[in-house]
């Protein structure tokens, strides 16, 4: 039984639309973001960023800048020449010798004001000599391509990913299963691809920003928009010597992040920023177009899959090279590839398998995480790839699928067994079709000649995260007997902190108003987590929560047990009270328990209860060099997802009519937040899709780097959205939840790109999904 | 202005003296004493894009001269044969004035509906943005323009008056745009076309109308500034061909060079134009 339903009352609390706490305070605007924590004494930075994708600095001249009043400090890379980073050391705060792409800072100015700062950062004068852009990974991982970063040796990593110096290899992750060779032969139809989209952005609601100051003990304070405010304090601690008891980040509850403020961000550069002008707070905030194009977004991919199955659509064979363009710094982004790789085939069994899955660097804006992490691109290379095959195979495409689902007792890439938790796939691809009308035909001719076309796909992902990661909470208790939850999770948009809500409320069998969670994240006051991603918070966190109201349920009985003469093993707590199971009417509220119980006589006991709960993920492995063997996931949160357009074939352009999610989630804790959350996903999916990409001019210079070009999702633009549960529990899961967060973004660009490539006739391979690559492909189309 | 959390926020990173006149002879004595002072300064009414290239720095005036406050700047009135529409007027209330719906529909394509209760007729069309598309319909009837200057106003017709760019001269600023009357009824067509999702620049908008036999065409996005396309008017206005063989024509013997940018190929938007002249050509027909 999963943990939390051992004693599941009366009243439901987890499986309902509770709404979420912290919902009317945002949508009237206040909510304070990490930009609006101005601080008494405050500086202001601003940076001089290259225009150049790859230059060598010759020089740089800052007596312009330091003459603008109210300069309090202009520091360039030789300042601070440490590489700094959370997987991969690859990068300084501010380019040392080189930059390496377009809009990479090369020189802070603190000043006074935000005026001077800029003012004096325009007058900063470098001087380079501009070296030929990398822009391909094709290119870029040629035996004979000019490297990017030669001192990679040099370079710290963590033993999980494997870093290939002398070549522009960040990561190179393998799986290896069975015999590719055999499988191959055993196939009777075989299919080759390639599938590729560049690089993009998060676009989150608010850039990033920093605020740093060093107190004269040395204290650091970090206000910021972060997912990951311990890691921010473990990564700061490590290279600049601070004990790390002595920094303190504070992370609002508001500004999203889609993996874009996991790791380290700006901080590093407020804190080193801070230092140099004595510790007085230092403010780094991006403009929109420094968020977008200096910051890091999303990496870019170029697949190549080759696919083997027998005639009824059972895989034999997959062959695979994921090459995942992290642009000019891999850091993060090494993870993402590895994450990638051990996810591969997607949530099919596969006997044979051999892939590689590499991080490469270009002289592009450089990725970092971003929602899926590695799994959308490894998703849109599996399903194009099988949607080639059920073409060849003259087969239904769901059918494929299907036929294929990962099933308990199959096995992953990595050779893990899939157990009993295993989610029902075919479920949820059945599902998928028939809130589609799959059966009624899948490509349509409409009267005025154009096109309804439907596709599906299938995605699964777990948390990629390190295999020692924690979560803890705690708990106390205010006079009503209210609950005050502390955890350490960053409340960012994604509805957190109202489901661990619900699940101390049903553990603690009390009204879910009677729990407040603690919105803003201190670090010296929040019980240690890993950080805020990987869609493991809920999961996690939650079975923390459980464990501390266990904790002070203990406690209350113990201190019950005096005033109420009974033992502790009679007692029971619900609904506020504290009384004897088999006489409910004996007992205490809590309320004169949980602070303290005092006597009629004025006799005290008992004091304040604080319930601690804590947990770490459960038997997680690394994962083998050579072979990729190992169980890295926590919990495979799989579905399906379709889509149905509306195509003009005369000039590409197309509606969306339908955008369709089935996903066994384990446990629905909050119908509402895990519908919100899975429409979000697709919904940011569309733009990823059919809009988002950065372009760039031969020299590797964006052309589109601010929202005037880049364009993100408007609210007009939305099709109909559909979304399905299917609960098969996750024994170890919170009241048996699996997260879900993240997933809702994963199967979109594969479905859409087959429903876009049924309807004109001809496959569509590559992203974005513009009208004109439709058209494109409708004027060569080879498919009907 | 403060924001609710006490604090200045900075738009634009440099001082700016800004000026608000309440008639043409102080706008232009503004104007005149800002330059005087070397602060290089810009007429403004809605004022969104200098503010975001300013930001951007793109441009660095040092003066804005706002026309808001100018009665005759806001005009929109007729007055004998002729439409009068203020340079200053908000695209919204163009538009939804409804009394040219040809310039009522192209206008309402422009940005979102947030953003033009700001964006100004003469905004748009002075703009250093190549599409500027509230400009077509003006190009397609012969508008004339209003400038007013150190020298009192001056009345230009339209060609004069905007070839790829408004052709202002130092000081003055767009007063008003005039339009006869006859053809605010005009038969016309309208098409725009985006990349992607409607709130983008348009890949091709455009305007035909209709007077008499002749039929006129304007494009945005096309090429590289709005245009009207004189060139192939008689051949899209001989209706001795089918409307098909007359656009394909046109087509072939469009006198500009076709845009190709990240937002789509010259290819595409060419392909766009002869979808949107048909089907225009059929409209017209059936009018």
């Amino acid at each position: 039984m999963p943990p939390g339903s051992v004693k599941v009352r009366e009243q439901k609390i987890v499986g309902t639309s509770v709404p979420r706490a912290d919902g009317r305070d945002k949508v009237c605007g206040r909510v304070r973001y990490a930009d609006d924590l101005w601080q008494p004494g405050m500086l202001f930075a601003a940076l001089a960023t290259s225009p150049h994708a790859h230059a060598r600095i010759i020089s740089i001249d800052t007596t312009g800048a330091r003459t603008v009043r109210g300069v309090r400090g202009v520091f360039t890379g030789a300042d601070f020449p440490g590489r700094i980073g959370i997987y991969l050391g690859d990068k300084t705060p501010l380019a040392v010798g080189k930059v390496r792409y377009f809009g990479e800072p090369v020189a802070a100015v603190v000043a006074d004001s935000e005026a001077a700062a800029v003012e004096a950062a325009g007058r900063i004068a470098v001087s380079y000599q501009p070296l030929p852009a990398l822009l391909s990974v094709l290119e870029a991982i040629a035996e004979d391509s000019p490297l990017l970063h030669e001192n990679m040796d040099d370079y710290f990593h963590i033993p999980e990913i494997h870093p290939e110096p002398g070549s522009n290899i960040a990561n190179r992750t393998k799986v290896r299963k069975g015999n590719v060779e055999l499988g191959f032969r055993e196939a009777a139809s075989v299919i080759e691809g390639e599938f590729s989209f560049p690089p993009g952005d998060h676009g989150a609601m608010e850039p990033r920003v920093s605020i740093a100051e060093i107190g004269a003990d040395g204290r650091v304070v970090i206000r910021s928009s972060t997912q990951a405010p311990f890691v921010v304090r473990e990564l700061l601690s490590g290279p600049f010597g601070i004990p790390i008891g002595k920094i303190k980040v504070i992370a609002p509850r508001v500004g999203g992040g889609f993996g874009g403020k996991d790791g380290l961000q700006l901080e590093a550069l407020a804190y080193l920023l801070s230092r140099g002008v004595g510790g007085r707070p230092v403010r780094v905030a991006n403009s929109r177009e420094q968020d977008l194009v200096s910051s890091p977004g999303r990496a870019g991919l170029f697949a190549r899959v080759k696919l083997g199955a027998r005639s009824d659509g059972k895989l034999t064979a997959a062959k695979m090279l994921l090459l995942y363009d992290s642009g000019a710094y891999a850091d993060y982004a090494v993870h993402v590839s590895r994450a990638g790789g051990f996810s591969l085939p997607g949530p099919y069994f596969v006997p044979n398998i051999e892939a590689d899955s590499l991080c490469v660097y270009t002289n592009r804006p450089f990725a970092t995480a971003f929602r899926g992490f590695g799994h959308i691109e490894m998703t849109y290379a599996v399903e194009r790839a099988l949607d080639h095959l059920a073409q060849k195979l003259e087969m239904d495409p769901r059918q494929l699928r299907i036929v294929n689902a990962i099933r308990a007792g199959d096995t992953t890439g990595g050779n893990a067994v899939m157990d009993r938790n295993t989610g029902n796939l075919p479920a949820c691809i059945d599902t998928v079709g028939r809130r589609l009308d799959w059966q009624d035909g899948t490509r349509i001719v409409l009267p005025n000649g154009r096109i309804r076309a439907k596709g599906i796909s299938a995605f699964w992902k777990a948390p990629s995260m390190p295999t020692f990661t924690d979560a803890g909470a705690i708990i106390t208790f205010n006079e009503d007997a209210s609950v005050n939850l502390s955890t350490g999770i960053v409340e960012i948009g994604q509805g957190t902190h109202t489901g661990l809500a619900q699940i101390v409320a049903q553990r603690l069998a009390v009204d879910p108003s009677m729990v407040h969670v603690v919105n803003d994240i201190a670090t010296d006051q929040a019980p240690h987590d890993w950080q805020t991603a990987a869609s493991r918070s809920l999961f996690m966190a939650g079975r923390a929560a459980i464990a501390a109201v266990d904790d002070a349920v203990a406690q209350i009985k113990q201190i019950a047990s005096g005033p109420l003469r009974c033992s502790e093993e009679d007692l029971e707590v619900s609904g506020g009270r504290v009384f004897q199971r088999d006489d409910p009417d004996h007992g205490l509220p809590l309320s004169q328990v949980v602070v303290h119980y005092v006597y009629p006589n004025g006799n005290a006991i008992g004091g304040p209860v604080i319930g601690r709960g804590k947990y770490a993920a459960r038997g997680l492995t690394g994962i083998d060099k050579e072979t990729g063997a190992g169980r890295p996931g926590l919990e495979w949160t799989m579905g399906s997802q379709g889509v149905e357009v509306e195509v003009d074939p005369r000039d590409g352009s197309y509606r969306i009519l339908k955008a369709v999610c089935c996903m066994d989630v384990g446990k629905v804790i909050n119908p509402a937040l895990a519908r919100g959350q899975i429409v979000g996903g697709m919904a940011m999916s569309i733009g990823y899709a059919t809009s988002e990409e950065f372009r760039f001019d031969e020299r590797g210079r964006v052309l589109n780097g601010s929202l005037r070009d880049y364009k993100l999702m408007r609210y007009g633009d939305h099709p109909e959205y559909v979304v399905d549960f299917v609960e098969t529990p996750q024994g170890d899961g919170p009241y048996g939840a699996r997260g879900l967060g993240e997933q809702g973004i994963l199967g979109i660009p594969g479905a859409l790109s087959a429903a876009l490539s049924l309807a004109v006739g001809s496959q569509i391979d590559t992203l974005p999904l513009t009208p004109e690559a439709v058209w494109r492909a409708a004027s060569g189309g080879s498919l009907r | 202005m403060e924001s609710r959390f006490g604090r200045k926020p900075e738009v634009i990173h440099f001082d700016v003296v800004y000026y608000r006149p309440e008639s043409v002879a102080e706008a232009v004595a503004a104007f005149e004493e800002a330059r005087e002072r070397g602060l290089d300064p810009l007429y403004l009414a809605g004022g969104t894009e200098i503010t975001t290239f300013s930001r951007q720095g793109k441009i660095r005036p040092g003066a804005l001269i706002d026309l808001k406050k100018i009665p005759e700047c806001n005009l929109l009135d007729t007055r004998g044969e002729e439409l009068v529409l203020g340079a200053a007027l908000p695209l919204n209330r163009v538009i939804e004035a409804g009394v040219f719906p040809l310039l009522s529909q192209t206008a309402a394509c422009i940005a979102d509906y947030t953003t033009r209760n700001r964006l100004s007729l003469g905004g748009n069309i002075a703009g250093r943005l190549p599409y500027r598309e509230a400009v077509l319909p003006f190009l397609a009837c012969d508008a004339r323009f209003v400038f007013a200057g150190p020298n009192g106003t001056r009345t230009v017709d339209c060609e004069e008056a905007f070839a790829e760019h408004l052709r202002a001269q130092a000081g003055e600023f767009l007063l008003q745009i005039l339009v006869e009357n006859r053809y605010l009824t005009s038969p016309f067509f309208h098409r725009r076309r985006e990349r992607g999702g409607r709130i983008d620049y348009p890949l091709v908008t455009l305007v035909l109308l209709r007077t008499g036999r002749e039929i006129r065409c304007a494009v945005s996005g096309l090429c590289s500034a709005p245009r009207r396309i004189g060139e192939i008017e008689a051949l899209l206005s001989d209706r001795t061909r089918p409307a098909g063989e007359r656009a394909a024509a046109a087509i072939d013997a469009f006198p500009v060079a076709i845009r190709s940018d990240f937002r789509a190929s010259a290819d595409y938007r060419r392909h766009l134009f002869g979808l949107a002249l048909d089907e225009g050509l059929h409209a017209l027909e059936e009018w």
